[in-house]
């Protein structure tokens, strides 16, 4: 009666993105419901398997962690706060690692062990077996937490720049004033300041460090992400690797919630910033030196190195000619992650500006629920899609099945990537397109026109964002495309990790180099938006 | 004694093309207030910088308590300066409560001399009830108390106040320079206080220094810089001022100034001696009083500006066109 058109389409919009959430969300839910499932063989995996899994995952995560900060904060402080020969390259440079997905960076350092073997004889022949077997260990564990960390350690680098270089000038001033040095201002002021951002950063290392399946599998080191790939097809047991997976999800839930929790306590962080500019504090000879080999040390490992390693052995299989399975295989790869970015950039379009000005908690619980996929192994992801697919499947009751087919493939990716495309998508329309739309519908057009002639246009740049960041993020899944993939379909992730596995690196360098070349035209461009105030998302 | 002496001191950016500071030569008495005056450009801030150690001069010497601290040779690091600075918006510490805050800058107390001070220093800001609060929970003004405190607190040999009172809604801008002006008189600091509100100037300083352009147009007793301005711009900085009319150049009237208040000038229905005949131009309500333009007869309207005039608004009605007499009030 009272309620007109428009309103009832607004209802509209609503529930249909709100269904298409919970789709979105589905596996996630299997997951979850899937713990509460027994098989005969948990027991087995719950006594032999889950504690390990569990104690690798833990020291992963916390060594990792460190040795990411350790990496990270020195170098964002410096070339935030400093003058130093090479500061203007570092700055930008040591955003790089990110494009090297975690296998690829672990391929590359594969022969480091094998270096190391005449090492680990004399440490035998001297100390005997246990102590071969411990240096063993700790090497394998060692070498996985540096390539871990030097990969992953920019996410702490960007955030704790980005805070550093937004603190209110007037503060580190003010602790000058009262008499207190540079380093005790930058440990009493400038990072107790920067600690929600940090943590924020920290926080992606670690599911990361959760995620991760590549490079705990090519190092040996099992962990728990590792462990539902192993127990679903290693052992063939799908009910206890559904439950690990479950218990892997109720992990990461937790880790969210501290995250979470501690950004509430943000308020006193978002002190004002200034624009005035920054002026670096000029370092000597000593300084100088030691500012380059801070920022020079984690961009060789994280970059550098491994760039060397995959080119030189890229080159070398490029001698003869291109592998004939390698155009395909990059243009299959192409394709797949060109199709799941349009895909998933519509979803987020589409939730983005339904989620506008609609102030409902049960729509923003259900939105929330639906971007949590990213902070989830893919694993894990796959795991869910697998149970809804095999349950959507059973229901069908027909031949054809879904499961195992590329639409599995990109519902999974849907799923795990959606908060990578709708983020920047939600924040371009906070930002351009304000109280436009209403204006628009003011001076006379309709909802569908106004969305043509004022949101598309205004939202293309951050909607090219959205899509590059998740074209990155495809083309370098790597345990959610082996899990759910068509039989002998290979992507270059996939082939890059087979050739590794079969002890075939220099030939799986040339897949790995073509993934990271990709990576590194999307991240400069996304790194510049970013120092210059991400004016452009 | 002399506090700060600044003798020739430019300063010149990085990338700038002219000194944002130009051969300044300035000192402050031991106990006194100066307020730094002067259009947004002017100069003020970098002025404050300098004197802080947030910047180096370019030439010239800087003195605090007769030890050089910048200049030829010399460079004393904001740390060891012995200054405190007051920032525009307080700058606390957001992760820190009030007390914390205040204490940050103690250093080499006992645990009893400590607290001691610091809870002199809360008294004498009136905010011992706030110690255990986060400057986001204070007003504007309790952080402005809260940070002068802590400028204080280290026994400064000076204290320097940035913009101390912008941000702040008209009532508690009075009642926070007030108290304030209170406690800086109380500890007897030498303070220089940069603003751009000259009305806060002229309450607080004892004198008052004006810059245009990086260059120091005028210093000295803050009731001289008000009524004998230089210029116009040293007039005009602290509200309306009329040039001297023609008629009374040469005349032996206000003892030689070229520069006259709208509030100095009185206007007469009837002529007396060493008055002015002028016609009302217009008249504009200003609350509590009322402007009168008026113009000298004979002058080229075109060309010339009217006198301002203020009156009591209670006072004689003036219809626009009406003959008037205008004559200088004496200034006690």
């Amino acid at each position: 009666m009272g309620v007109g058109r428009a309103e009832w389409r607004w209802d509209r919009w609503l529930i249909g993105a709100g269904l298409l959430c919970l789709v979105v969300v589905a596996p996630l839910v299997a997951v979850l419901f899937g713990l509460g499932q027994t098989g005969p063989e948990w027991g087995h995996v719950a006594s032999t398997l889950l504690g390990d899994y569990l104690k690798n995952t833990a020291i992963l995560a916390i060594v990792v962690s460190l040795l990411a900060l350790l990496m990270a904060l020195p170098a964002a402080w410096l070339v935030v706060t400093h003058e130093f020969p090479g500061r203007r390259v570092f700055e930008w440079a040591l955003v790089l690692p990110l494009a090297f997905p975690t296998y690829v960076a672990a391929l590359a350092y594969l022969q480091i062990p094998e270096m190391l073997i005449p090492t680990l004889v004399w440490v035998r022949e001297q100390f005997g077996v246990d102590a071969f077997m411990l240096a063993q260990t700790l090497l394998r564990y060692g070498l996985l937490s540096v390539v871990l960390a030097s990969v992953l350690f920019p996410y702490i680098y960007l955030s704790a720049r980005t805070s550093f270089a937004h603190h209110n000038r007037a503060l580190i001033e003010a602790s000058q004033m009262l008499g207190q040095s540079g380093r005790a201002t930058f440990f009493r002021i400038a990072l107790p300041l920067s600690r929600p951002a940090i943590i924020a950063g920290l926080s992606l290392v670690v599911m990361e460090v959760l995620n991760d399946y590549g490079a705990v599998n090519l190092l040996g080191v099992p962990t728990l992400a590792d462990g539902v790939f192993r127990t679903w097809f290693g052992l063939e047991d799908r009910v206890s690797a559904i439950r690990l997976a479950g218990l892997v999800t109720l992990i990461v839930l937790v880790l969210i919630g501290l995250e979470y929790a501690q950004r509430g306590k943000r308020s006193f962080a978002d002190a004002r910033t200034e624009e005035r500019p920054i002026e670096r504090c000029r370092l000597g000879r000593i300084g100088g030196i030691f500012a380059v080999i801070c920022c020079g040390l984690p961009l060789t490992a994280g970059f550098l190195y491994p760039a060397w390693k995959l080119g030189q052995w890229s080159l070398l299989n490029l001698r003869d000619s291109v592998p004939s399975h390698f155009l395909p295989m990059l243009g299959r790869s192409l394709a797949l992650a060109a199709s799941a970015s349009l895909m998933i950039v519509s979803v987020g379009f589409l939730l983005a500006f339904t989620a506008r000005g609609c102030q409902s908690r049960s729509w923003k619980g259900l939105l929330r629920a639906a971007t949590l996929g990213y902070a989830m192994p893919g694993a894990v992801v796959a795991v869910g899609v697998m149970m809804v697919f095999g349950n959507f499947d059973q229901w069908l009751d027909s031949n054809v099945l879904l499961s195992g087919t590329l639409l599995a493939v990109l519902f999974g990716y849907l799923t795990r990537f959606l908060a990578v495309a709708y983020q920047p998508i939600s924040a371009g329309m906070d930002r351009l397109c304000g109280r436009l739309d209403e204006a628009s519908q003011l001076l006379g057009d309709r909802r569908g026109r106004t969305f043509g002639r004022v949101i598309l246009p205004l939202m293309r740049r951050p909607m090219l964002a959205a899509g590059m960041l998740v074209f990155v993020d495809v083309l370098k899944e790597l345990p959610l495309t082996m899990i759910l993939r068509p039989a002998n379909f290979e992507t270059l992730a996939t082939k890059a990790f087979g050739l590794a596995k079969e002890g075939r690196i220099h030939e799986g360098a040339l897949p790995s180099l073509a993934i990271v070349m990709v990576g590194i035209v999307v991240l400069i461009p996304l790194n510049r938006s970013l120092r210059g105030g991400g004016e452009q998302a | 004694m002399t506090c700060l002496e600044l003798k020739g001191v430019s300063k010149r950016y990085d990338g700038a093309v002219q000194d944002a500071l130009h051969a300044l030569d300035l000192e402050i008495e031991e106990g006194e207030i100066l307020g730094v005056v002067g259009a947004s450009g002017s100069g003020k801030t970098t002025l404050l910088r300098l004197v802080a150690g947030l910047e180096s001069p370019t030439t010239g010497e800087l003195r605090i308590g007769g030890l050089k601290v910048a200049g030829e040779g010399a460079w004393v690091p904001p740390e060891k300066r012995g200054v405190g600075l007051v920032f525009q918006e307080g700058a606390l510490f957001p992760h820190m409560t009030v007390e914390a805050n205040v204490a940050y800058g103690l250093r080499g107390l006992s645990k009893e001399e400590r607290m001691a001070r610091l809870h002199y220093l809360l008294a004498m800001v009136n905010l011992r009830a706030a110690a255990l609060r986060y400057p986001h929970e204070l007003s504007g003004g309790e952080r402005q108390r809260i940070a002068l405190a802590r400028a204080l607190a280290p026994n400064p040999k000076m204290v320097l106040l940035d913009e101390p009172f912008s941000n702040l809604d008209p009532n508690l801008r009075t009642y926070l320079r007030d108290q304030l002006l209170a406690i800086i008189r109380k500890v007897n600091a030498t303070a220089l206080v940069v603003t751009h509100d000259t009305q806060d100037a002229l309450v607080i300083s004892d004198r008052l220094a004006i810059l245009r352009d990086g260059q120091l147009v005028q210093h000295g007793p803050s009731r001289d810089v008000y009524h004998t301005p230089n210029d116009a711009y040293c007039a005009r900085l602290f509200g309306p001022a009329n040039a001297l009319p023609e008629a009374w150049s040469g005349v032996a009237v206000g003892k030689g100034r070229p520069w006259i208040r709208p509030r100095e000038l009185e206007l007469l229905e009837n002529e007396a001696p060493g008055t002015l005949e002028v016609q009302v131009h217009a008249t504009q309500f200003l609350g509590d009083q009322l402007g009168v333009l008026v113009y000298p007869i004979g002058v080229d309207r075109a060309h010339e500006e009217p006198l301002l005039v203020h009156e009591d608004l209670y006072g004689h009605l003036h219809e626009v066109g009406a003959t008037r007499w205008i004559r200088l009030r004496s200034i006690v």
